[in-house]
């Protein structure tokens, strides 16, 4: 890979290139029996892929930036010990979807957005800020990625990027339950008020869901099955896939765990109409 | 392959359910016991018929609003990306300033987290709590 990085010291450094061109050649599927596309919709297809390929990338940090979350919260090291696994898992997934973006006849070189750090949430103990990134990162994010790419799969028709596809969503399936296992394990360490703290936290938590996924789920209102085959999936349906996986899988299982899920998700949704009718 | 919204709906559905088990599989315990069944996928679509209507939720119609033209730079040759990136900052940061919400859509698009296609896989940086708590 060839990033360029920032210098902090510089006043105006150009934006970061994540640039995966040589991991691509290396990752290019054939997908020469892909049914013809028109340009438009190949731009699609390369912009879907290209813009997969650096949340993935850049995912990895995310995951990166739960050993220290984890580790101050005593975690166990079975559990810590996957966090690397999941790290790799990303970046692979990022190599795997730039060669997608090449095949397609894109490049795979983007501008990289600015990179956050893991909260820590110090304003809480460390075990309490531990929950609050794995409920955020494995139980919602993945959990949500696992839907949407379970259905985008399905639609595949066997091929190299079913395959593919197939093999990103075996591993994201590995870091949701992940997510939701070590859940189960702190979950019983917090006390009352720790978990009425969480239930709360839970409405920042899913109103990010919202805002960080549905501005990006685009309505193809008539998308072509053959734009489908290319690994593109209707924002529309995507959309509702997305809301019911919260509302069917993520507020049950979050009850589950002693959480008022329910309770916070009506909130988060009452504060994020908006985003929907963007 | 043809298949029914409903079917995809079921399947995706389905997948999601299953990871959620992991947590049931080692909280153990009689309340989680007798509660386990909470997470399993009540399907109201239909089955396994046609479905070609968007599912009831109460997502609101939009029109497809294509913001990769802000970010423009990345659909140029390779060799081209760089140098285009950094004309388009200048002019974001000058029109916008430098660092500003504004500016980061101008150069990256307002949807921009690295995605103008379909789903961001990727999990995000979890958010810091908002509200204060006791």
């Amino acid at each position: 890979m060839h990033t360029t990085y920032e210098d902090a010291s510089a006043p105006a450094a150009a934006p970061i290139l994540l640039d995966l061109r040589r991991e691509a050649q290396a990752r290019r599927p054939d997908l020469s029996a892909l049914p013809p596309l028109s340009d438009a919709e190949r731009q699609v297809a390369v912009r879907t892929w290209r813009g997969r390929m650096v949340n993935e990338h850049i995912s990895a940090q995310v995951w990166a930036g739960l050993v220290p979350s984890l580790m101050r919260a005593g975690a166990p090291p079975a559990a810590l010990a996957e966090l690397p696994t999941a790290i790799a898992d990303e970046l692979r997934h990022a190599e795997q979807c730039a060669g997608v973006v090449l095949a397609l006849g894109g490049v795979p070189v983007a501008p990289l957005p600015a990179l956050e750090p893991v909260p820590l949430h110090e304003e809480v103990a460390p075990l309490e800020g531990a929950v609050r990134n794995l409920i955020s990162v494995g139980c919602m994010s993945e959990t949500i990625a696992v839907s949407i790419i379970r259905a985008e799969h399905a639609e595949l028709d066997d091929g190299p990027l079913a395959t593919l596809l197939g093999e990103i969503l075996a591993d994201e399936v590995s870091h949701a339950r992940f997510g939701w296992r070590t859940l189960g394990l702190l979950m019983p360490r917090l006390d009352a008020a720790a978990r009425a703290r969480t239930s709360r936290y839970l409405v920042d938590a899913f109103a990010h869901q919202v805002h960080h996924e549905v501005p990006r789920l685009p309505r193809f209102d008539a998308l072509r099955p053959e734009l489908g085959q290319a690994g593109v999936c209707d924002g529309g349906f995507a959309r509702s896939l997305f809301l019911d996986t919260i509302q069917s899988v993520i507020v049950p299982g979050l009850t589950q765990a002693g959480l008022d899920a329910q309770a916070a998700w009506a909130e988060a949704e009452a504060e994020t109409r908006h985003v929907f009718q963007r | 392959m043809s298949i029914s919204r409903a079917l995809l709906r079921h399947k995706a559905l389905l997948a999601a359910s299953s990871v959620v088990l992991a947590m049931t599989a080692c909280v153990g315990g009689d309340e989680q016991k007798a509660d386990d069944t909470s997470a399993v996928v009540i399907d109201t679509s239909g089955g396994d018929s046609e479905d070609s209507q968007p599912l009831d939720t109460e997502v609101k119609d939009t029109s497809v609003v294509d913001t990769s033209a802000q970010a423009g730079c990345v659909g140029l040759p390779a060799e081209e990306v760089q140098s285009c990136c950094e004309a388009l900052k200048v002019t974001c940061d000058a029109e916008h300033g430098e660092g500003s919400e504004a500016a980061m859509e101008c150069l990256y698009g307002e949807d921009f987290s690295g995605s103008t296609g379909c789903v961001p896989w990727g999990p995000p940086v979890p958010p810091r709590s908002r509200r204060a708590l006791v």
